[in-house]
């Protein structure tokens, strides 16, 4: 029986997102899968060429809304180590911990979108629920919920004070108290179990191979975490062990989240513990003291992510600078995993690799000032 | 007339939203999904999330409206039974936001579809989109 | 660190020979960056995915136009036995924007490779699809957003 192609996106109620894929199915079974990227893709290089490092951060921020903490640490790490700047011990420590709880969120965001898409809408909303606790140290901590525009070039845009801490604290005692509870439903409950074990497997060999990072690598046993491998922030004097299941199927990957959550929770702890006092910020010049290519690479919520950039010396924008974001490199590891799965299973196999598009399409950035910068015709194609 | 009075009293207490994004950063989206759930709950208005826009009265668009996306959102539009009304969310959908300029984007969803209220931020608290679909219905139970 | 750093230059010497230009460790970074001819970056990939068993993983290329007459790309690499961070470098002449495909060592260049050719023009040899991958059906041909001219 010839094969049948089956679209679907770019907007399909699966996602929050718009992207389209284009399924090759014989009966109910995947065969191939293409995907179409660029629904989200803003080409954010020609804003970003008119904007200085400092307001660079700012456009990266909003990349992706939700892993936009690991943004732009990558992105102020990038240049503060292309202009050799040292980042005070305390702001170190308090990157680190905003990052966390960047984490937490996302992670518990990820879990109630997939029990969503498995039918299961009372864990949904109370992972929903408990994710606002998060959202609440957010605003505490950095005066925002989402868009924190916490770290800045030279460190950290706010202090956290001893009371704070003990709020902090108090708040994630509770939550430990909830992601218990999230675990055993995850581990235990035959709906979920149903749902996941054994949907999307990737093998460890094709995972090394077509570059799966973050999560998903590491439900397929792979031991990889920047965190561990490639400390930056705090992490070389913070305890942190990488999480990794051998299933390499969707429930493991969502396992990984959950572990990941109990991890976090106990980092953030141990740098509130450790965290040194002393100043937060240090001034930074507005222009490249020299001609230097940097890269920054972070554990965002889903994986590794890459800021790449040149700076030239006296210039007061970046020449080029490059993004890699995790979805991105794990798309050739979803096709792989969604290639001989049912139709009924696309939704949870997406998700398990906590697609996020909007990084995805962002497409490589910022260009730069250039004296004569090249400007692309757009009239002629539209 | 007194049918159109029942459908118009119906659609008050059930407003059924469909959320678009055509191109946002997520953050908003988050924001939209949030609202939905138990510390904000729009339910308790009687609007539900529906995935498809034949059962949707209010579009929630987020987003910075990309060239790829411009065909798609229009059609969703012209899916979407009449009456319809359309709840722009983020600096995004308003003008571009931090986007306005870039070569992908069209910036403002109102360029492409009349837009009935429209919720400022980056993103805009749960709380902010709550409100912009109660004025939506404010607006809709004084029209005739 | 540095005899891992030794083994890889005397293999890759070995390897290329001639293509191997150049090499240094990033001070900051401690990371091995690597200049390779463009002849030679297939083997130089290969070779480096011989050396971790094939425990290689391709963080991403990325490309830049730097405004000379040529156009840098650099291979993120990550060896996962030897836990080192390799950049492997190769320049690329404006009036010849062609590379060797590495698809056949890294499924995982694929993507990589499409979106450099869409974004800078640059033509990946032996790559199986190349075809654009983020930018609309109806961008123009030949227009190359990150290109500097």
């Amino acid at each position: 029986m010839p094969s049948v192609d089956i679209n679907i996106g770019p907007v399909h109620p699966a996602l929050h997102e718009p992207e389209k894929f284009v399924f090759k199915v014989d009966g109910e079974v995947v065969v191939d899968v293409e995907p179409r990227l660029g629904y989200v893709h803003r080409g954010i290089e020609k804003a970003a060429g008119e904007k200085t490092f400092t307001q660079a951060v700012y456009l990266v921020e909003r990349v992706c809304g939700i892993c936009n903490v690991a943004h732009t640490l990558a992105s102020v790490q990038a240049i503060e180590r292309a202009f050799e700047v040292d980042v005070p011990a305390r702001a170190k420590y308090l990157r680190t911990i905003i990052h966390e709880l960047n984490r937490l969120h996302s992670h518990l965001l990820l879990l109630g979108v997939a029990c969503e898409l498995m039918g299961f809408d009372t864990l949904f909303m109370m992972l929903w629920r408990d994710r606002e606790v998060v959202m609440d140290l957010m605003e505490l901590a950095t005066g925002n919920r989402v868009m924190s525009a916490y770290n800045v070039i030279g460190g950290v845009r706010r202090n956290i004070s001893d009371h704070e801490v003990s709020t902090i604290r108090k708040a994630l005692t509770s939550l430990s108290e909830g992601v218990k509870r999230y675990r055993k439903a995850f581990a235990e409950d035959p709906t979920i179990r149903a749902r996941c074990v054994n949907v999307g497997r990737l093998s460890p060999f094709k995972g090394i191979s077509l570059g799966a990072v973050g999560p998903t690598a590491r439900g397929s046993g792979i031991n990889v975490d920047v965190r561990v491998k490639e400390p930056y922030a705090a992490f070389d004097e913070i305890q942190c062990t990488p999480i990794t299941y051998n299933e390499g199927d969707s429930w493991a990957r969502f396992m990984v989240r959950i572990d990941e959550l109990h991890e976090s929770i106990r980092i953030i702890d141990e740098a509130l513990n450790k965290m040194p006092r002393g100043p937060i910020r240090v001034p930074v010049a507005e222009v490249a003291p020299q001609t230097a290519e940097s890269f920054s690479i972070v554990e965002a919520p889903r994986g590794e992510l890459l800021h790449h950039i040149y700076v030239k010396k006296g210039e007061d924008r970046p020449l080029r600078y490059r993004i890699r974001t995790p979805t991105y490199a794990n798309m050739p590891a979803l096709c792989e995993m969604l290639k001989g799965g049912y139709i009924a299973d696309i939704p949870v196999t997406l998700v398990s690799i906590d697609p996020c598009f909007s990084c995805t399409d962002r497409l490589t950035l910022i260009d730069i000032r250039s004296h004569k910068r090249k400007v692309v015709r757009l009239k002629s194609s539209i | 007339m007194s049918l159109l009075k029942l459908a118009k009293w119906a659609r008050l207490k059930s407003p059924w939203i469909l959320h678009v994004n055509t191109g946002a950063c997520n953050s908003c989206d988050i924001e939209v999904l949030a609202a939905l759930t138990p510390r904000f709950d729009v339910e308790r208005f009687g609007a539900i999330l529906k995935p498809s826009p034949r059962h949707a009265d209010i579009l929630i668009v987020t987003g910075a409206l990309t060239r790829q996306a411009v065909e798609r959102v229009k059609r969703v539009y012209e899916q979407t039974p009449d009456p319809k009304f359309v709840i722009a969310v983020g600096a995004c959908a308003l003008s571009g936001g931090v986007f306005q300029g870039c070569y992908g984007v069209l910036s403002g969803v109102d360029k492409v579809m009349p837009v009935d209220v429209y919720v400022p931020g980056c993103p805009p608290r749960p709380d902010a989109i709550i409100h912009g679909v109660i004025k939506l219905i404010e607006k809709v139970s004084k029209s005739g | 660190m540095v005899e891992v750093h030794d083994m890889i230059i005397d293999e890759l010497r070995r390897r290329l020979k001639g293509g191997l230009l150049n090499w240094d460790v990033n001070v900051k970074s401690m990371c091995l960056t690597i200049r390779v001819d463009r002849s030679s970056t297939l083997e130089a990939i290969r070779s480096l995915a011989e050396i971790s068993e094939g425990r290689l993983h391709l963080t991403t290329i990325s490309g830049a136009d730097l405004g000379g007459d040529s156009i840098e790309l650099t291979y993120f690499l990550w060896l996962h036995d030897q836990e080192e961070r390799i950049l492997l470098k190769v320049n690329l002449p404006k009036d010849a924007l062609r590379a060797q495909s590495v698809t056949t060592v890294l499924p995982a260049a694929i993507l990589y490779e499409r979106e450099v050719y869409e974004m800078l023009g640059v033509v990946f040899e032996g790559h199986p699809k190349l075809e654009r991958l983020f930018l609309p059906e109806n961008w123009p041909e030949g227009v190359y957003p990150l290109r500097r001219s």
